[in-house]
């Protein structure tokens, strides 16, 4: 063993002995890689002036345009938390389905299908999710255990559902790493890996997902009429139902749909999504007028849309359709600064504010730190040697896809997504992105590995994000035991992906 | 560290704090803002403007780094604390005061003192948005990575500091 190998490994061990310290992770994955640096610089391995390209790095994070998109959709995702929607959609489902354990189920599936599709974020889709679904779910008669494992597993959609956060930040690294790869292998022009083209690659995979989780509640659960009712069904009219779901359904076929369509970036995409949720937010509190005002606003970028279809290639600059156009804008966006008004006065807006900086802060400290790590792993030849370990592998590429998704999997049972992602793709990729492999699909691979870990007892994330919101009447065995049956669907839906990899490149 | 002395230190990291919120909170509104009216001028006229464009990507810029300091006055960084927590508060402040002085002070300042010389540099030709067309002041933007690795310095002192004051 070399020097050099030794700091590796010294740097490997130290930074798991480091983030597993308690250390904030950020901290961790900058500092452990720091500390062995110059160690290293003493060992007469590293040259310390490497470390002077760190700021340039950090640079090159602030200005990357690509995770512009981040805290906008989180700020979309907090928005559509913090005023209730989630709520009040399911208040409506219980009292349709009271009663109904099978029903119930179904619909606290694609309730949180929905959420996911418009949040992303785990811990806080769990927790609401246990709030608002698992009391209507237990009166509906389906049992603990399964109301445990469908919502731990409902809440991980968010993951792998787009538009997710995740899927932004695996499109930066892999776009990167894959194009990087691709060039040292003799390939000068590679496809670039767009983040449209991830959440493409996610949406049957995770839909396959949310199909067989409900076919699954389907099959277990019982019709409604073998149960006692303890919940009266009442009759709710079927606009309630129209009124509670539409919009939010609209927002993210919007925002969803004009990433896929390619008329929109990820970042423009979000922009609009955080938009939406707050004239979302601002029109579930307000009454007749401000509605109204709010209301229009919907309606009048759903105008500009229309205008702009009709008038094809040409500018609305020019002709006739450049003064409704005009009046479309002014319109939405007196309706946006009301509804920023109204969500300033109902000190909604400030903490939703403070929560997405909050989250912003958490992905970029740890994306920043990483770079620190990955200019320490090079400096060290890390690159080097991960690449001739993976030669030594059976199967070439294949055996390191394996081996990087074992690694994935147990890294998911002690770290979040984000330190993950941007640990192990730029650290292990390579070897993977350098051959034939589609990069859309190992994206998507790791995005559902990843999911299925956060789910997997007894480490999994989702279940402690349960555990802290559930009431004690559920003890740990009932919840891992509920879950069990998800984390085996789960996996079947990886196994169909990995051998039908067209699930994720068909777009 | 005398009381007094602890409570006006305290005092003044709470209000670079509210500072570095108000930055943050500025450039979310702006960020926000921003990509709406681009979304609107190209989608519902046709027209684009690099400055809007530059105006957006200054705005994350800054909110990306500034929320990191924002982030950890509020104890907001994950941590991995399923060992740490039994161990105890008293493991934990010895932990986060190792953390200090030998992982956040060197690497933000290694931020700060390696930034320095390409930023004197953008400063001297106050360096515009490369784009043609685009917005002026980039060198501020670029100011901000050393401002906020500076603040993110001060708050880690800070946190430290109150654990071992409430110890």
């Amino acid at each position: 063993m070399s020097v050099q190998e030794i700091f590796l490994l010294l740097l490997v061990c130290g930074l798991f002995a480091g983030i597993l310290s308690g250390l904030p992770a950020m901290l961790a994955i900058a500092g452990v890689p720091f500390l062995v640096a110059v160690a290293g610089h003493f060992a007469g391995v590293f040259d310390l002036s490497l470390l002077q390209l760190y700021p340039a790095r950090v640079w090159g994070i602030m200005s990357n345009p690509l995770l512009m998109a981040v805290p906008l959709f989180v700020l979309m995702g907090v928005l559509l938390e913090r005023a209730r929607l989630a709520e009040r959609m399911l208040q409506v489902l219980a009292q349709v389905m009271g009663g109904s354990a099978r029903g119930m189920a179904l619909s606290v599936l694609l309730l949180s299908a929905m959420i996911a599709a418009s949040t992303g974020i785990i811990g806080a889709t769990v927790v609401m999710l246990v709030m608002v679904g698992l009391q209507p779910l237990l009166q509906a008669g389906v049992p603990q255990q399964k109301a445990a494992g469908l919502i731990c597993a409902s809440g991980t959609l968010g993951q792998i559902i787009p538009p997710s956060v995740l899927l932004v930040l695996l499109g930066d690294q892999i776009g990167n790493v894959y194009t990087e790869s691709q060039q040292k292998a003799g390939n000068f022009a590679p496809d670039a890996v767009s983040v449209g083209d991830l959440f493409a690659g996610a949406v049957l995979p995770g839909l396959l997902l949310v199909l067989l989780y409900g076919l699954y509640m389907f099959w277990t659960l019982p019709k409604a009429d073998n149960i006692q009712k303890t919940v009266a069904k009442t009759r709710v009219h079927w606009l309630t139902l129209v009124a509670a779901f539409l919009p939010t359904l609209l927002l993210i076929i919007a925002v969803l749909g004009s990433i896929l369509a390619g008329v929109a970036t990820p970042t423009e995409a979000a922009g609009l999504g955080a938009v939406g949720a707050l004239l979302l937010a601002a029109h579930a509190q307000m009454q007749t007028m401000g509605k109204s005002l709010v209301m229009a606003a919907g309606m009048a970028a759903l105008l500009l849309v229309i205008l702009r279809t009709f008038s094809g290639s040409q500018p609305l600059t020019q002709g006739v359709l450049l003064i409704p156009a005009i009046i479309a804008s002014v319109l939405m966006l007196a309706g946006v600064l009301a509804a920023v008004w109204q969500l300033l006065r109902t000190q909604l807006l400030a903490p939703v504010a403070v929560e997405t900086i909050k989250i912003s802060g958490m992905v970029f400290g740890i994306i920043i730190a990483a770079s620190l790590l990955s200019l320490v792993f090079r400096g060290l030849g890390g690159d080097h040697e991960v690449e001739k370990w993976m030669q030594m592998l059976p199967l070439g590429e294949w055996g390191a896809l394996l081996l990087i998704m074992l690694i994935v999997f147990l890294l998911g049972f002690v770290l979040e997504a984000v330190e993950i992602i941007y640990i192990v793709v730029p650290l292990l990729g390579p070897v993977v992105l350098s051959g034939d492999i589609s990069p859309v699909w190992f994206a998507v691979l790791l995005a559902m590995n990843l999911q299925t870990s956060f789910l997997t007892p007894p480490f999994g994330f989702a279940l402690f994000y349960f555990r802290s919101a559930a009431p004690d009447t559920l003890n740990t065995l009932q919840v891992y035991k509920g879950v069990a049956p998800f984390v085996v669907l789960q996996l079947m839906v990886l196994a169909l992906v990995i051998i039908f990899p067209a699930l994720a490149t068909w777009l | 560290m005398p009381a007094t002395l602890y409570s006006k230190f305290a005092k003044f990291t709470h209000w670079l704090d509210q500072l570095a919120l108000w930055v943050c909170m500025t450039a979310l509104t702006v960020l926000t803002g921003v990509v709406l009216l681009i979304v609107v001028l190209r989608y519902g006229f046709g027209v684009g403007f690099i400055e809007l464009q530059d105006a957006a990507a200054y705005a994350f810029a800054v909110l990306l780094i500034f929320a990191v300091p924002v982030t950890l006055a509020r104890a907001g960084h994950v941590r991995v604390d399923i060992f740490a927590e039994r161990l105890g508060a008293g493991y934990l402040r010895k932990l986060d005061a190792f953390g200090l002085v030998f992982m956040l002070i060197p690497v933000f300042g290694l931020l700060i003192w390696a930034w320095l010389p390409s930023l004197t540099y953008a400063w001297s030709i106050q360096e515009a948005s490369v784009e043609t067309g685009g917005l002026p002041g980039l060198y501020l933007v670029k100011s901000a990575l050393p401002v906020a690795a500076a603040l993110t310095i001060v708050q880690g002192i800070a946190a430290v500091l109150r654990q071992w004051q409430a110890a």
